[in-house]
């Protein structure tokens, strides 16, 4: 099957590099373009390396540029998580304190960091992080037609879609997948019998649509409108009410929140295009509300992916059966 | 020529004291105008949400005479510079450029290390600590303003007197 993430020899590094402090950010400008294009993630954490993670494996980025040696690595201190933490949030930490709760900070581009350290709770909920010891800046890149592949086997003999779940492990390329999937959809496939469709995302964390301060970072089609940051269950049933979508997409479902309001998407006669965390059918149907998702055979298709030949790799595309 | 000596001198002894006396009133309106916008930041921050660097400057726009402290803390901050330095900075100038005294600025530095990095509560609470003690300082500079401008104003004008006496 397709691996679904080429590599792109033009992407711009030079914002994430920004983020960083100087004795990071000019050993970071050197590392060698052939890591920097294929690079998923930079990993820094309270006295530890800064890591490279590509897809051709980890290094660490040192004075000189990047090693696979752990004795040359940098490594961050707290200042340095701070000032990463300045520039990423333009000393505005409380502005994204909503999206910061939920263990991510978006950033131009559509890419995301990911927040580790001490959370301040109050009888459960999570307030915000009292320390941040660890982040996880993920690099997003827009791939176009990397959903060709698998298109037709979403089609259904009418021309309609199946509506369909993709399933991976984490970093394995679901959301990329799924937003060249939106974006399709929205531009439609003549070659393949595909018309445009309306398509409404749910866009919880902000990574389908790159959302930063209200603007959206990837093209994801002239017929998609997008409710950023809002709590599925919610942005779900205000799409359907107000939008009148042919097509609803949302990203990683997983809480039986999210599940239910799937379900009464599904039972509105739209079709729903999402993504789920999970390996194979097993786990999947280990999850409560996953299962009750693939009991009630809501989605007519099941995309698993893998990280087996590099993120992205397709395994197998199961069918729902009687799915809408 | 003698009389005119006299009156040249006690007018620039007097126009000396006024200097003075109207220094402590900008000081004062200074003080006001800073406790006016920090309340303004605060309320962009805790309310608004609003990104810092945007912050200052809509808080520059209304701020009068201390409208120079948030430009120059924007200007800074728009250049890339974080939240502390910008500040910092801003403080640092505008306690130099300003008729503020020795002290006055110390409640604006506390806010160095914490402008912007904590969330909207906390950084009501770090405002409304600043904003208690400038309103002390101000309470304070208020209260001794009219004595002190009336003794700067007598100053120059005795001083001048005084002057006109022993040199003529």
């Amino acid at each position: 099957m397709a691996n679904m993430i080429p590599s792109k020899s033009d992407f711009d590094f030079s914002p994430i590099i920004g983020l960083f402090p100087r004795h990071i950010a000019r050993p970071l400008s050197q590392i060698p373009q052939r890591v920097a294009s294929e690079l998923l993630e930079i990993r820094i954490g309270l006295n530890r390396p800064v890591m490279l993670c590509s897809r051709t494996g980890e290094y660490y980025v040192s004075a000189t540029g990047c090693t696979r040696e752990i004795d040359e690595a940098l490594h961050v201190d707290a200042k340095d998580l701070a000032a990463v933490l300045d520039q990423a949030t333009s000393s505005s930490v409380y502005a994204l304190s909503d999206a910061m709760r939920e263990g991510f900070l978006p950033l131009p581009g559509g890419h995301r960091i990911g927040l580790v350290g001490e959370v301040k709770t109050d009888g459960g909920d999570v307030l915000g992080f009292r320390h941040i010891s660890g982040m996880n800046i993920r690099i997003s890149r827009p791939l176009f037609g990397i959903c060709f592949p698998i298109l037709r086997s979403l089609i259904r003999a009418n021309g309609t879609l199946w509506s369909t779940l993709i399933v991976a492990p984490p970093g394995a390329g679901k959301t990329t997948l799924l937003r060249d999937l939106i974006r399709t959809l929205s531009y439609g496939l003549p070659r393949l019998g595909l018309r445009p469709h309306r398509v409404c995302v749910a866009d919880e964390r902000g990574e389908l649509a790159g959302g930063y301060r209200g603007a959206y970072g990837f093209d994801l089609g002239p017929r998609t409108d997008v409710m950023g940051l809002c709590p599925k269950r919610h942005a779900l049933r205000m799409l359907l009410r107000s939008m009148g979508p042919q097509v609803l997409a949302t990203d990683e479902i997983g809480h039986p929140d999210d599940a239910a309001a799937v379900m009464d998407a599904v039972s509105c006669g739209v079709v729903l295009i999402g993504s789920a965390h999970a390996s194979c059918i097993e786990e999947l149907t280990r999850r409560p509300a996953l299962r009750a998702l693939w009991q009630e055979k809501v989605f007519g298709r099941i995309v698993f992916l893998s990280g087996r030949r590099g993120p992205g790799t397709v395994e197998q595309v199961v069918r729902g059966e009687k799915a809408s | 020529m003698k009389p005119v000596g006299a009156l040249l001198l006690i007018t620039a002894f007097a126009l000396v004291g006024h200097v003075y006396a109207a220094k402590k009133e900008r000081r004062v309106r200074q003080l006001t105008a800073i406790v006016a916008g920090l309340h303004r930041l605060e309320s962009e921050i805790v309310f608004g949400r609003t990104m810092l660097s945007t912050a200052f400057w809509r808080v520059a726009r209304q701020s009068g005479d201390a409208a120079w402290l948030f430009s120059a803390a924007a200007q800074r901050s728009e250049a890339g510079y974080t939240a502390a330095e910008s500040w910092e900075h801003a403080v640092g100038l505008w306690s130099a450029r300003s008729d503020l005294e020795a002290g006055d600025c110390e409640p604006l530095l506390r806010l160095t290390d914490v402008i912007g990095l904590t969330e909207a509560q906390d950084q009501a609470r770090f405002f409304q600590l600043v904003r208690a003690e400038l309103n002390a300082i101000l309470d304070q500079a208020r209260d001794k303003l009219p004595a002190i401008t009336r003794v700067y104003r007598a100053l120059g004008v005795g001083g001048g007197l005084i002057a006109a006496i022993l040199l003529y």
